[in-house]
C-alpha cells in the first residue's frame, strides 16, 4: 500500500454526506483534516507526507487518530469498510 | 563429476541474496521498538509547555516518527530531531485548531482541548 492511496481513499470513505461524514483539509497544515459526524467536530487528524510507504506503526497511529484499529485503516484501502462501517465502529463516533 | 552452476544461476542466487538481505535489514530496522524522550518546550514564541511530553521516536521504512503518549498526533522527519520538531510544530496547529472551533467540539475533542490547556501554556494571556 502506497500513502499516497491511503490519503486518497480515506478522502474517499470519510467524506460521506449519506452517513453524516464530512472531511475538511485545514489551511494551516497540508496534512491535517478536521472530521466531522453531523456536524460535530469528531477529529483533527494528520496523515504522513513523508513516508512513501506506510509500516504497521504509522497505521496504527493514524487508526488511533481515526477511532479504528489497523485492519479497518487497511479495510478503507481494500474496500472492505466504508463510511457507514466507520460510523457504526469508529470510538469518535460512539464518544462524539 | 558435479556440474558447476552456470553464470546466470550464480546470478540470480546472488540477487536473491541480496534481496533477502535488504528485506531482512528493512525487518530489524522497523522492529527496533524506539527511544523514549521528553521534550519540554515547543520552540514557539507564544506557547510554552507547562510540564514536560512524554513521547516515542522511532524509525519505520525509512522515516522517523515522534509520537507522544497521550495525544493522537505524530510528527516526522528525516532524522530524530526533524521528527521532534515536526510534533511541536503539529501539537501547535492541533492546540490552536481546537481553541478556535470550541463551541463546535465533540465531548472527546473538548476533553483533549482540556488536557492540552494543562499542557500548554499561551504567553498572550
Amino acid at each position: 500500500m502506497k500513502t499516497s492511496k491511503l490519503k486518497r481513499k480515506i478522502e474517499e470513505k470519510l467524506n460521506d454526506p449519506k452517513h453524516g461524514l464530512r472531511l475538511e483539509l485545514t489551511k494551516t497544515h497540508h496534512f491535517m483534516y478536521r472530521l466531522f459526524y453531523e456536524s460535530k467536530y469528531v477529529s483533527l487528524f494528520k496523515l504522513s507526507h513523508g513516508s512513501a510507504e506506510p509500516g504497521k506503526r504509522l497505521i496504527g497511529m493514524i487508526a488511533r487518530e481515526l477511532g479504528i484499529n489497523s485492519r479497518q485503516v487497511e479495510g478503507l484501502v481494500s474496500c472492505t469498510f466504508w463510511g457507514k462501517d466507520f460510523v457504526e465502529e469508529s470510538l469518535l463516533i460512539k464518544h462524539s | 563429476m558435479m556440474e558447476s552452476q552456470s553464470e546466470s544461476e550464480i546470478w540470480d542466487a546472488k540477487g536473491s541474496l541480496e534481496t533477502r538481505v535488504e528485506n531482512l535489514e528493512k525487518h530489524l530496522s522497523n522492529n527496533r521498538v524506539g527511544i523514549s524522550v521528553q521534550i519540554c518546550d515547543l520552540d514557539n514564541p507564544r506557547y510554552s509547555l507547562k510540564k514536560p511530553i512524554s513521547l516515542l521516536v522511532f524509525v519505520e521504512n525509512g522515516v522517523y516518527f515522534a509520537a507522544p503518549i497521550d495525544l493522537e498526533i505524530f510528527g516526522e522527519g528525516i532524522d530524530e530531531i526533524s521528527a521532534i520538531y515536526d510534533l511541536k510544530e503539529s501539537i501547535v496547529c492541533y492546540f490552536e485548531e481546537l481553541k478556535n472551533s470550541s463551541n463546535k467540539l465533540s465531548v472527546r475533542l473538548k476533553s483533549k482541548l482540556k488536557f492540552l490547556n494543562t499542557l500548554i501554556k499561551d504567553e498572550d494571556k
